[in-house]
């Protein structure tokens, strides 16, 4: 689930203000994607990857509006796609996201304990960033690996099988692997929307460094 | 290039119907074009389908959100032996949605439908919070009838529901219950397709799904107040009307919005003598049912505290409260001394009844032809700009005619400001009709909605070069031989327009190819209408209208509510009623104000026109106040210009009087009194009336609005044979007698 | 025939109307000697009790609290069949609180002249704020008085204001 920002505001708010962080490279990319459709409008899901990544990894209102901007498009319906789709981040994150899987079969498995414990290990709580901008602990939707619950997904990567004694292994073997951050995610995901990409995704980053620890690895 | 923020609606969406076909709903059977919403061949048949998101003039695709419409539907199936059978669709299905086809079977009283319907309702109701007793929409909404037609009576859901703070100010005028929303979707659609600002949107969508403007700002359009009547609960609020009156406390009257000249029909809701609200009408060739904020409201002056409610006499620098005699006595007394040296201005914020017998006084009885009901602009003769050469003065289209142009040129007009509802017309050929817009502007503001955010081509000129910039299109239609331009752009060539207008050649060159593709409209607007050239610009417009063979294509809508039916009317200095040449003319405005402060004037009525406000002479305007010329003034509030004045008749508004309205389209609108502010308000027309008795007669002595429109009717030829009867709800349009 | 029939409607008339005499008689005899009760009753002195569901005076309750219950939503004037009951309402803040909720009625009046006491007011209001109870002495003395406002009408109002003749007079509770 996107974050949910409580819309306990009681007086509208001053337009944020513009930016245009889009490198000449990012924009060959967006009208790259964009002629692929017979509207603009369908390159806002690309579009919004590709502000992900110049955007250090979030989508910040600039963000936002920069895409509506370069599209064509009305800055509500871009926030109203952004807002929707939990792989965009609407707040800065830790350089790696731990979306522990809190579903039906994991729940029984015992997910909510390995959030518990992953909770106490990172001192945050869910939907929270550790101070030192390492870990974003949240909890997610049916990752569709029942069969090795417990399952946290990390960037495109899953580990299965976790339990509350196996978690600090992981976070260990996280925070010794290479830079890992949502901006690179991003990247490698517009690179997947671009001509020449395999099915698979052509990541710009090596996830072979991470040891699996706790079982089968996607 | 203009960011086209919004695109055009496919033109599938919106076929040309030829093809019709047989369905069957509840038994009745009959044709609807192919492809026809199942809710709307339900209509036809009179079967009530209940529904909250559907609307007629929003785009259809994207309905279907609340699921209120289900119905069975059987549709016919072909066997692989090719016998045909019906047979039941599996699930309900949403009838907002569901494109009519040959043999369909509608069913929408089955037991099914029925429950599906009670169960719908309690899902839109899960959330909302039930406080109908202290909501404005309680007592006319759409949620409390369907559900009290075709809901449980009880609710399984015992949780808690979400709240959110009350009354969120999300516009100026629009307040925002997010508790009570049940996301139709008519709102964020009515700005995506008819306003074209689209600054609401679904944020959140999902379990937390909310309405709401980007990042929390400000919904800031010019048509916002439609959302509040588009809403089928009260979530969306009107600021002003909040807590006012229940719909039982209120009486309502059909009239004609006084706040432009392109005449929106709306009710006026009043509560014992005080306007609480204005809702919009329906009128299909006018504004269909829109209304825009400065109409919705924009009407809280007729019933202030600053209403005048007697004559005042200005005695030494000093007001003071007088009574009708008195004030009739000393006025009739000036205009005998005065001996015919006497002027009236104004007249475009009456009605036609008023400005009848503003002018007959004037004519008949002052004999005087010194009248002249425009304020700002082009002062010479109305006939010399477009009558003489095509045949008509102001609008050569009806508003809804513009919806089948190919091309729609927008000069020199912040549109969505001086004609809100021509503006909607033009956005509604764009979006659902596939027109070409070209906006040509010298300034461009930031606000959305603005012509600028779907025009194909925005032209942006260095103030006072609009004739260049025509004559530089017609240069490119003559050197490309788009059209035969007869050297109407002789002595121009495309660099020497580009340099002039600061537009460059291209934009020019493209804007005139696209205006030689189709039937083109011309709109102009208050640039036009204010320029020092401004016979010179229309020569050009009608230049550029000829040559593309759309002469009678030229619209420059006056800006006031009856700017057109003053001239009707003939408050002109040298036409009498329906545009008859006067032998001997009198003077126009300036002249008049000229004579006044020259001293050589003995009495100036100014009948609701905001000289010192609006004529552009600023300095003339003063002079002529400042001097011994006794003003007396038909004003409803002590507005600058009455300051100014001698005596000051408290007038009625248009909610206090009977009357008829000429919008910019020609079309004869009547309005309805609503209430008395006060009995010692009068209407325009009947203090010129008493004022003729007292002056010993003549034609100027009127019994009521009905006795001076039968006058009209009598004497302006184009206005033959109106009636009150005959005028309706829709009004009239007059057309010329050539055409 | 005809003489036997008139001496008995005679005699039948003569009886009845001595049953009759007796009883005005023995009543009499007893109120004189006071051997039974006195069956008139001496109002204003001595009221009678009235039946539970008497519809009279109307008043505007208070939660315990203190807060009004009426939250103006105007029910009340949509159901009066007499159309004569008229409600203002308004916004409560924080600082100016009336009742619980968002809205209030900032004017609430009954022309009691019109009022047929039918208490379809009552019936409408959802929270229970307008009752009718059972002061049913509202003479007065001007047209003017009987347009009763919501001071008037609020539960816990002390005084109704002055009467054409200026008397006060107790409120009713």
């Amino acid at each position: 689930m996107a974050e949910s920002v409580t819309s306990n505001i009681r007086e509208p708010q001053p337009a944020p203000a513009k930016e245009a962080r889009f490198s000449e490279l990012a924009i060959a990319e967006l009208e790259e994607i964009a002629s692929h459709y017979p509207e603009r409008k369908a390159a806002c899901l690309p579009g919004l990857w590709i502000a992900q990544r110049e955007y250090d990894g979030y989508l910040p209102p600039a963000a936002i509006q920069e895409v509506a901007d370069r599209l064509g498009l009305s800055y509500s319906e871009v926030e109203g796609v952004a807002t929707f789709y939990t792989m965009y981040n609407l707040r800065k994150r830790g350089r790696h996201h731990l979306e522990v899987c809190t579903c039906l079969t994991c729940a029984v498995k015992g997910a909510y304990e390995v959030v518990h414990k992953l909770e106490k290990e990172l001192g945050v709580h869910v939907g929270g960033t550790t101070s030192d901008g390492e870990f974003t602990l949240s909890e997610a939707e049916c990752l569709d690996f029942c069969g090795a619950a417990t399952v946290m997904q990390v960037g495109d990567k899953y580990f299965t099988q976790l339990t509350p004694d196996n978690v600090k292994q992981v976070i260990d073997e996280l925070r010794k692997s290479p830079d890992y951050t949502p901006a690179k995610l991003a990247d490698s995901i517009v690179k997947t929307l671009l001509p020449g990409a395999s099915e698979t995704g052509g990541g710009s980053y090596s996830v072979e460094d991470l040891k699996n620890p706790a079982g089968p690895m996607l | 290039m203009p960011d086209n923020r919004l695109t055009q609606t496919e033109a599938s969406l919106n076929p040309a119907v030829t093809q019709m076909v047989n369905i069957k709903i509840d038994g009745i059977e009959l044709q609807v074009p192919k492809g026809e919403n199942i809710i709307e061949s339900a209509k036809r048949a009179g079967v009530d389908i209940p529904y909250f998101c559907y609307h007629p003039r929003l785009s259809k695709g994207d309905a279907a959100n609340c699921r209120m419409c289900l119905v069975d539907v059987f549709a016919p199936r072909r066997a692989p032996d090719g016998t045909v059978s019906l047979a039941k669709m599996p699930k309900p299905q949403a009838s907002c949605t569901l494109p009519a086809d040959e043999g369909m079977v509608i069913v929408t009283d089955s037991e099914a439908v029925v429950r599906d319907r009670k169960g719908v309702l309690e899902f839109l109701l899960i959330n909302h919070p039930l406080d109908c007793p202290i909501c404005d929409r309680g007592g006319e909404c759409p949620l409390q009838n369907n559900a009290i037609f075709y809901g449980a009576a009880t609710s399984r859901y015992t949780e808690e529901k979400r709240h959110f703070p009350k009354a969120y100010p999300l516009a100026e005028n629009v307040v925002f219950d997010r508790e009570r929303c049940i996301h139709c979707a008519r709102c964020t659609r009515f700005t995506e397709d008819i306003s074209g600002d689209a600054q609401l949107g679904f944020l959140k969508r999902g379990a937390d799904m909310e309405v709401g403007t980007f990042e929390h700002t400000a919904y800031k359009s010019k048509f916002s107040g439609n959302v509040i009547e588009l809403c089928p609960v009260g979530a969306l609020l009107s600021r002003s009307y909040r807590f006012k009156a229940r719909p039982w406390d209120l009486h309502s009257q059909r009239s004609v919005c006084s706040k432009c000249s392109n005449g929106c029909n709306i009710k006026i809701d009043y509560r014992l003598d005080s306007l609480q609200r204005i809702n919009g009408r329906i009128n299909e060739a006018v504004n269909e049912e829109w209304t825009c904020d400065k109409g919705k409201f924009g009407h809280s002056y007729v019933s202030s505290e600053a209403r005048l409610k007697t004559p005042m006499l200005k005695t030494g620098g000093e007001w003071k409260a007088i009574d009708w005699t008195e004030a009739l006595q000393i006025l009739v007394g000036k205009l005998r001394d005065a001996n015919g040296s006497v002027a009236g201005i104004g007249g475009q914020r009456c009605t036609n009844e008023d400005n009848f017998a503003f002018q007959k006084l004037f004519r008949e009885v002052l004999k005087s032809n010194d009248i002249d009901s425009r304020v700002e602009g082009y002062l010479g003769s109305v006939n010399k700009p477009l009558y003489e050469r095509f045949g008509y003065h102001a609008m050569g289209n009806a508003i809804a005619e513009l919806e089948d142009m190919k091309t729609i040129l927008v000069l020199g007009s912040q549109l969505v400001d001086e004609q809100p509802i021509i503006y909607l017309r033009v956005r509604k050929a764009y979006r659902f009709k596939g027109a070409t817009v070209i906006n040509a502007v010298s300034s461009v503001p930031e606000d959305s909605p603005k012509v600028g955010d779907f025009a194909q081509l925005e032209l942006v000129y260095k103030p006072g070069t609009e004739a260049a910039l025509l004559k530089g299109i017609l240069s490119v239609l003559s050197a490309e031989k788009l059209a035969s331009v007869n050297g109407f752009a002789k002595g121009y060539t495309l660099e020497k327009a580009a340099e002039e207008t600061g537009v460059s050649a291209e934009a020019i060159q493209q804007a005139a190819r696209l205006m030689a593709t189709g039937k083109l409209a011309i709109i102009a607007g208050r640039e036009v209408a204010n320029h020092a050239n401004h016979l010179e610009v229309v020569q050009a417009i009608g230049d550029l209208a000829e040559a593309t063979g759309n002469a009678q294509n030229i619209n420059l809508p006056g800006e006031d509510v009856n700017s057109q039916g003053a001239a009707d009317m003939g408050v002109l200095p040298d036409f009498a009623p329906g545009y008859a040449p006067l032998e001997n003319p009198g003077k126009n405005t300036a002249q008049i104000l000229q004579a006044a402060a020259d001293g050589s004037l003995k009495v100036l009525w100014v009948a609701g026109a905001k000289l010192l406000e609006k004529f552009p002479n600023r300095e003339l305007a003063q002079a002529a106040f400042a001097s011994d010329t006794f003003i007396v003034v038909n004003e409803l509030t002590m507005t600058e210009t009455a300051q100014a004045a001698d005596l000051v008749l408290p007038a009625a508004s248009f909610a206090e009087k009977e009357g008829t309205f000429t919008n910019c389209e020609r079309r004869v609108q009547r309005i309805h009194k609503a209430f008395d502010i006060s009995l010692e308000i009068k209407p325009d027309w009947l203090i010129f009336s008493e004022v003729a008795t007292r002056m010993g007669g003549g034609g100027g002595s009127f019994f009521s609005a009905r006795d001076i429109l039968k006058a009209i009717s009598a004497q302006v030829p184009a206005y033959a044979g109106l009636t009150a009867k005959s005028l309706g709800d829709e009004g009239v349009r007059w057309n010329y007698p050539d055409k | 025939m005809g003489f036997l029939r008139t001496l008995q409607n005679t005699a039948d008339g003569a009886k009845a109307l001595t049953t009759g005499a007796r009883i005005t008689m023995r009543h009499y005899m007893g109120q004189l000697l006071k051997t039974e009760p006195l069956q008139t009753v001496q109002y204003p002195e001595e009221r009678r009790e009235q039946f539970p569901r008497t519809r009279w005076r109307h008043v505007l309750t208070r939660y315990e609290n203190g807060l009004e219950k009426c939250i103006g939503c105007s029910l009340c004037a949509g159901a009066c069949p007499a159309r004569c009951i008229y409600v203002e309402a308004a916004e409560n803040t924080d600082e100016d609180r009336y009742s619980p909720g968002e809205r209030y009625a900032v004017k609430y009046e009954i022309n009691m002249l019109r009022c047929i006491f039918c208490g379809f007011c009552q019936d409408a209001c959802p929270t229970g704020a307008i009752v009718l109870r059972k002061d049913f002495e509202l003479a007065d003395f001007t047209r003017k008085d009987f347009l009763y406002t919501k001071e008037m009408l609020l539960e816990g109002a002390s005084v109704i204001p002055l009467t054409a003749v200026g008397t006060h007079k107790e409120a009713v509770k």
